[in-house]
């Protein structure tokens, strides 16, 4: 059940309306019941992953918890992030190992190939075991005490709105907030429709506006050249924001609606004047994730420059194959660690701000690499771009309706995530805004949703993660 | 005590809070329809585009030989010439990127004012996948949606024709994405060939060449029989059955292809030619024509031919139906 989809509106009122009308001690199991519906309509058997993943993280945080000796804290840690890992593993990375295994044993003669899993990759898993490692790492750092409500700790894990796209929550923030009793709140309700609103805007109307274009182009790159692919290329860059950032604000926005508040995953982060900055805005819950479980326990930026450096690129490293079995991914977190470590050794500890077009602009040459299908095709596209400009792609044979309907698209998101400026140049100083004015907003954001949306259920980009 | 008692509290709700509400519920409604009636107005006065050609299809058309299919049929089939030659009336109706289910509810639409004497079917090889994105094609018709609403959905699954309907209970989502279209062609009024978009490119030998050396080294991954939507198939031998029951005559036609057809779309033409034989349909195949296969200069892009190849083409094409 996709969010950008009629089923998913009628769920959403559905659970959102029992949520309210029952009981406070029953609202977790009508929770973890329509999360399990919400997860199961998309393949019904991979349930049983989660479950076997909860299982074993719910029984080593008490185990964890219990342990009086460090070392038996220690193994029962290492136990369940191995057990939490294998799973991700075997689902996302068996094949691309293997495939990869294989060339190999081409290139030396080895007479054994191994045979690849007819398997598809679990939605969401990326996100959902994630989120299991923050709550077992947490109890062993002693920051959370362990969940001994089973329910709720499924809940945690399979809270539909984070469930398969984040963002990744941490137990700290999440658990609690299910033991709490949430009254009706309009305002609340409100304001968690006005984040799902502006959620769909950024989803319908530009994410999918984009991919028309970007679709056309990265899926058959031998037909295009190097103009093409710099303006396919910005396409993605706010396709991949809107999409993702999108869908954080949908869930952001359905679970506010029920009082539950999930943390922000994106602050504009194409306004960011470094790569250091653009990563402190994109993507926030993985970022801060994989600063706290892997970068600061590689030694963060203590001890030497080259330590730091390496603790750096290993983790943009990982975050890049966290994105995807596919080179293209780890070249991806290649590039943005490397780069990473060159603006750190030019700033050498002062704060360089860089113009935000050539922030834009490095992010987009790294894209490049993200949405090529394959190793080569990126290679193809920068080649390209450098060597053979050719004339523009118009998409459907002379109908430049496509990129021109992206470009209306992105000009409105930009005007609309600027709107707190742009009222203080409008209007007359201390004046507030009133809520009329608000209502003509949101009125506004309906009407070019309806009017410019894309309405074809499209997959949202991370799901694949 | 408050635990046994159902939370939701309308008394929670301020008067203010439901004014409000319903005062925003209002404001939407009104502002949809004002905003859909002047979307409307302004997609009605269009007189020439992608617009106005679906337009005339929808509401005028009479042509005795109509083409149906996708952006091939439109930019390989010239009527004129086909009037010329076959000495009946004739207009493309050929319309991108649209496959099964648009073209048999355009027929339907057509069938419904009068019926035309023949047929010529351009079929695609995507033609019998994907149902779900065929239906969000058919968005192209929700202008026409108060005319041939019933046709629209026809096809659709009970729940989707639900959700369809719903959609279009909005004036502005009717006329979705159409502005771009009228101010483009009021800027720059479009020639009218019966429905034939003739294009005059030629494509680029070195990309020509790129793309043949994919071809071969993605080749031997390509020996994949498709696994074909069977509710689609069956839907086209419907098709060509109430074609047949209308005493329409019927060519079923593969365009010509720049690059000779991968095994997939071997496949597909198989699977279309067992359909017609089985139901006496003919079928002219001009995907392997050597007229056609590595001439990029007949064509403007690997998929459709230029204004000279649609003129050899159809050309040829008029002396197999005399």
């Amino acid at each position: 059940m996709l969010f950008n989809s009629f089923n998913f509106l009628f769920f959403f009122l559905a659970v959102t309306t029992l949520y309210y009308l029952l009981p406070f001690r029953f609202r977790w199991i009508m929770l973890l019941a329509a999360s399990c519906f919400f997860y199961m309509s998309f393949i019904p058997i991979y349930i049983l992953i989660l479950i076997v993943t909860i299982v074993i993280d719910y029984l080593a945080g008490i185990y964890i918890e219990k342990a009086q000796n460090p070392l038996h804290k220690k193994a029962l840690l290492t136990v369940s992030i191995l057990s939490t890992c294998l799973v991700l593993c075997i689902f996302k990375y068996y094949n691309f190992i293997v495939i990869n295994y294989n060339e190999i044993a081409k290139v030396f003669h080895w007479n054994y190939s191994i045979k690849i899993l007819k398997i598809i990759l679990p939605i969401g898993l990326s996100f959902h075991t994630f989120q299991s490692l923050s709550y077992v790492i947490e109890v062993y750092r002693g920051h959370q005490k362990a969940e001994k409500h089973f329910g709720i700790y499924s809940l945690y894990v399979m809270y539909y709105p984070q469930l398969v796209a984040g963002p990744i929550e941490r137990p700290q923030n999440l658990l609690h907030q299910f033991k709490t009793k949430v009254n009706f709140d309009l305002n609340v309700l409100t304001e968690g429709l006005k984040s799902m609103c502006m959620g769909f805007f950024m989803k319908l109307v530009v994410a999918d506006r984009c991919s028309l274009y970007v679709n056309a182009v990265y899926n058959n790159v031998h037909a295009h050249a190097g103009i093409t692919f710099i303006v396919a290329t910005f396409f993605f860059a706010f396709q991949i924001y809107c999409d993702f950032a999108g869908y954080s604000l949908i869930a952001i926005g359905a679970s506010k609606a029920m009082g539950i508040q999930l943390m922000t995953n994106f602050r504009t982060p194409y306004a960011s004047h470094s790569l250091s900055e653009f990563w402190r805005r994109w993507h926030i819950s993985l970022s801060t994730w994989f600063r706290d479980y892997l970068y600061f326990p590689l030694g963060g930026s203590h001890g030497s420059k080259i330590n730091t450096y390496r603790n750096l690129f290993i983790t943009f490293l990982v975050s890049g194959l966290w994105h995807g079995a596919n080179w293209t991914f780890i070249i991806w977190g290649a590039f943005h660690g490397l780069y990473l470590i060159i603006e750190s050794i030019v700033a050498n500890g002062k704060k360089y701000k860089y113009p935000k077009i050539w922030i834009f602009a490095v992010v987009s040459f790294g894209w490049i690499f993200f949405r090529s299908n394959t190793v080569q095709d990126s290679f193809f596209v920068i080649k390209s771009i450098f060597t053979h400009f050719g004339t523009l792609f118009i998409p459907g044979n002379q109908d430049v309706t496509a990129p021109i309907y992206a470009v209306i698209a992105i000009a409105i998101l930009l005007t609309l995530e600027n709107r707190s400026k742009i009222a203080r140049i409008l209007l007359p100083e201390n004046k507030p805004i009133r809520p009329y004015m608000k209502m003509s907003f949101y009125i506004f954001l309906i009407l070019i949703i309806f009017y410019l949306g894309v309405f074809d259920g499209g997959q949202f980009i991370y799901f694949q993660f | 005590m408050e635990d046994s008692l159902f939370t939701f509290n309308f008394s929670a709700m301020s008067k203010k809070g439901i004014f409000t509400v319903v005062v925003f519920l209002i404001a939407l409604i009104l502002c949809d329809y004002i905003f859909g009636g002047f979307s409307k107005m302004l997609f009605y006065s269009q007189k020439t585009g992608k617009f106005a050609r679906l337009s005339y299809i929808v509401k005028s058309d009479t042509s005795d030989i109509i083409v149906l299919g996708s952006s091939h049929a439109m930019r390989h089939f010239i009527p004129e010439i086909i009037q010329d030659s076959l000495h009946e009336s004739a207009f493309n109706y050929g319309t991108m990127g649209q496959k099964l289910l648009f073209n048999r509810a355009v027929y339907e639409i057509r069938k419904r004012r009068s019926k035309p004497k023949m047929i010529i079917l351009d079929v695609d090889a995507d033609w019998f996948f994907d149902r779900h994105n065929q239906q969000d094609r058919m968005a192209d018709l929700f202008p026409y949606y108060e005319r041939v609403g019933d046709i629209i959905f026809r096809d659709f699954s009970r729940k989707d024709r639900f959700f369809g309907r719903l959609k279009c209970l909005s004036k502005t989502v009717q006329f979705n994405s159409t502005i771009v279209h009228v101010i483009e062609y009021k800027l720059k009024p479009q020639d009218d060939f019966r429905g034939y978009g003739p294009l005059f490119g030629v494509v680029d030998s070195l990309q020509l060449q790129a793309k043949l050396d994919a071809e071969t080294a993605t080749n031997n991954m390509k020996l994949v029989q498709p696994v074909y939507d069977s509710s689609l198939i069956n839907l086209f031998a419907q098709f060509l059955d109430d074609i047949k029951d209308n005493d329409i005559k019927l060519f079923v036609v593969f365009s010509p292809d720049l690059i000779k057809p991968d095994y997939a779309e071997k496949c597909f033409d198989e699977k279309v030619k067992e359909i017609c034989r089985n139901k006496t349909v003919p079928v002219i195949d001009f995907s392997n024509s050597y007229n056609f296969n590595n001439n990029r200069l007949l064509f403007n892009d690997f998929g459709h031919l230029n204004d000279s190849g649609a003129r050899v083409f159809t050309k040829i094409l008029c002396t197999v139906l005399r």
